[in-house]
């Protein structure tokens, strides 16, 4: 017999032999906040490392159980999750091996991964590119023999108020109602006076905002992780900027100016968008609009077939 | 042997149209099961992008997304289970790229369809759908030789009979189950079909009744029928039939029939294709 086991043997198992004060079952037990290394695939289907926080749990289902053995999803998510690209075929394979080392005591497992996914994105004109980090959380679980899993993003833009340009328009007429009052304007003084300090009233409020989107994956699909970010951007068309030269602010301003909108036009141009995919079973999304007007957020929320 | 992705689609479907349980019950067995099966559960994702979703954009967005995927699903590269299943048929495959196009842009036109005027135009209007629907659908169960006649006219007689099954749907959705000249004829809007009204009844009766005829009509008509839409064809023939005899006949369309009857009517379409199947 090894030292090893010599230990192993003299080390006592409260959690194997002790019997709890008051048994009953309890719904979920695990462990938050674990840091782990994860593998995924980028857009070039090259292997990236990254980062990550992962959640994972089981239920005890033994009512006389102390407890479960955390020792071992640990193993079991650190045997894994750094080994082998984050997909839903690992995830169901691991999920079942979770629940494989607690035979006797559980039925159900969870994980959750949150981690940073890097995408490079163009700018809008010049031809410069620059990175930008999307908090993503992947959820995965094996519910009654049941697997499923969810894809969460969080995405950054602006939103221009559309009351406040309308406002902000009318002030510039009045101003210019002001400014040639006395005067049939020519072209070219139009031209200067809008060039010129005068030619603008106001400007309406605009703000970083935060479409923060979970969608349910139906069943068979790869997690279209850069895929689903794309979407949203698409959907808003005002996604916030990593390399800005002047060309491409400017175009920034025409994309604002074209695109304003309530946190109601954000989460009803994003809920668009995933209606149309048929990867998607159900989703929540929330638009938060972080005001420039207020101190406090605008806040819309559309869910379809998505329970928490 | 279905995926465990596969079966998951497989049981959703399954859950949502009860009415076609029985058909399952002959096919099980079948070497076929999974491509077929998957073909039924396609269908219906194509319907729902056509007509269960309001905003036309998106659902031709989806549309678009499924024309893609066909596309890649014939050149070999399919993302979805259910393309992935239907393509792993030897049937499926030579169905020419096309006829699986047809299908999408069909459905794609059919969002801007105007209400049919009368009930032949209401037949015509769903048979561009519905049977370029059917006619993949018949080189799949059956081979690119076999005639799709009949299923071609009983699809489109099908989509007139679910209209009338879903009329509170089909007029949320402001779409209109019934012809102009029946709404015309009995005094009614297409509003006043969600109430119940001495003028609805007699309306849904004389549907009713087009519609009996229009599936004995298209039963005479040569080719044969997969075992669901076979099955089908017989539950909407005794759901017709009740309905013209009903005193409410809205309530007797949307009555669901189960038992030895549903499991019966299985068997005969299940034979039908069998027989069909035979060189």
């Amino acid at each position: 017999m090894s030292s090893r086991d010599n230990i192993q043997r003299d080390l006592p198992d409260v959690a194997a032999i002790a019997h709890p004060d008051h048994a009953g079952s309890l719904d979920w037990v695990g462990m938050d906040g674990i840091d782990l290394p994860i593998r995924y695939a980028d857009t070039q289907s090259n292997a990236l490392t990254a980062p990550a926080r992962v959640s994972v749990q089981v239920d005890l289902a033994d009512e006389q159980a102390r407890g479960i053995h955390m020792s071992r999803l640990y193993l079991l998510l650190e045997d894994t999750l750094a080994t082998q690209a984050l997909t839903p075929s690992m995830l169901c394979s691991l999920l079942h091996a979770l629940l494989e080392s607690h035979q006797e005591l559980s039925t159900r497992a969870r994980l959750r991964v949150e981690y940073a996914h890097l995408l490079k994105r163009p700018a809008l004109l010049s031809a410069n590119a620059g990175w930008k980090s999307y908090p993503v959380t992947v959820e995965a679980s094996l519910l009654d023999g049941h697997f499923a899993v969810r894809l969460g993003c969080e995405v950054q833009y602006s939103s221009t108020c559309p009351a406040s340009l309308a406002l902000s328009r009318q002030a510039n007429q009045q101003r210019f109602e002001q400014d040639f009052a006395r005067a049939t304007p020519t072209h070219h003084a139009v031209h200067d006076w809008l060039g010129s300090g005068r030619g603008m009233a106001a400007v309406p409020h605009a703000q970083r905002s935060t479409a923060s989107v979970r969608v349910k994956l139906a069943a068979g699909f790869e997690l279209p992780v850069s895929e689903l970010i794309d979407a949203i951007e698409r959907a808003l068309a005002t996604p916030v900027q990593t390399a800005v030269k002047r060309e491409d602010e400017q175009a920034f301003a025409k994309l604002n100016a074209e695109n304003p909108m309530f946190c109601e036009d954000a989460a009803r141009r994003i809920r668009a968008a995933l209606e149309s995919d048929p990867r998607i079973g159900g989703y929540r999304i929330v638009a938060s609009h972080h005001e420039s007007l207020h101190p406090h957020d605008a806040v819309a929320i559309a869910s379809k077939n998505f329970a928490d | 042997m279905a995926t465990a992705a596969l079966e998951s689609w497989l049981r959703d479907h399954r859950a949502a149209h009860p009415q076609l349980e029985p058909a399952w019950v002959f096919l099980s067995a079948d070497p076929r099961r999974d491509a077929c099966g998957a073909f039924e559960a396609l269908k219906q994702e194509w319907l729902d992008a056509a007509y269960a979703i309001r905003a036309p954009n998106v659902a031709a967005t989806k549309l678009q997304w499924w024309a893609e995927e066909l596309q890649r699903a014939h050149s070999g590269q399919p993302r979805h289970p259910l393309t992935q299943a239907v393509f792993a048929d030897a049937c499926a495959r030579e169905i020419p790229l096309p006829d699986w196009h047809r299908v999408v842009h069909a459905a794609l036109s059919q969002l801007e369809t105007p209400p049919p005027a009368d009930f032949p135009s209401q037949l015509e209007q769903a048979a561009t759908l519905h049977g370029a629907i059917a006619r993949a659908e018949t080189a799949l169960w059956f081979g690119s030789g076999a005639s799709a006649q009949r299923a071609e006219k009983l699809a489109a007689v099908q989509r007139a009979v679910a209209a009338l099954r879903n009329l509170p749907m089909e007029v949320d959705y402001g779409r209109t189950p019934l012809p102009m000249s029946l709404l015309a004829r009995h005094g009614l809007s297409q509003t006043a079909l969600i109430q119940d009204s001495p003028a609805r009844r007699a309306a849904l009766r004389d549907q009713a009744g087009e519609l009996l005829r229009a599936i004995e009509e298209a039963a005479r008509l040569p080719g044969p029928l997969g075992p669901f839409r076979g099955l089908q064809a017989r539950l909407d023939r005794r759901a017709l039939r009740r309905a013209l005899r009903a005193d409410e006949p809205f309530g007797e369309m949307q009555r669901l029939t189960g038992g030895l009857s549903a499991l019966l009517d299985a068997w005969r379409a299940a034979r039908a294709w069998h027989a069909a199947q035979r060189p």
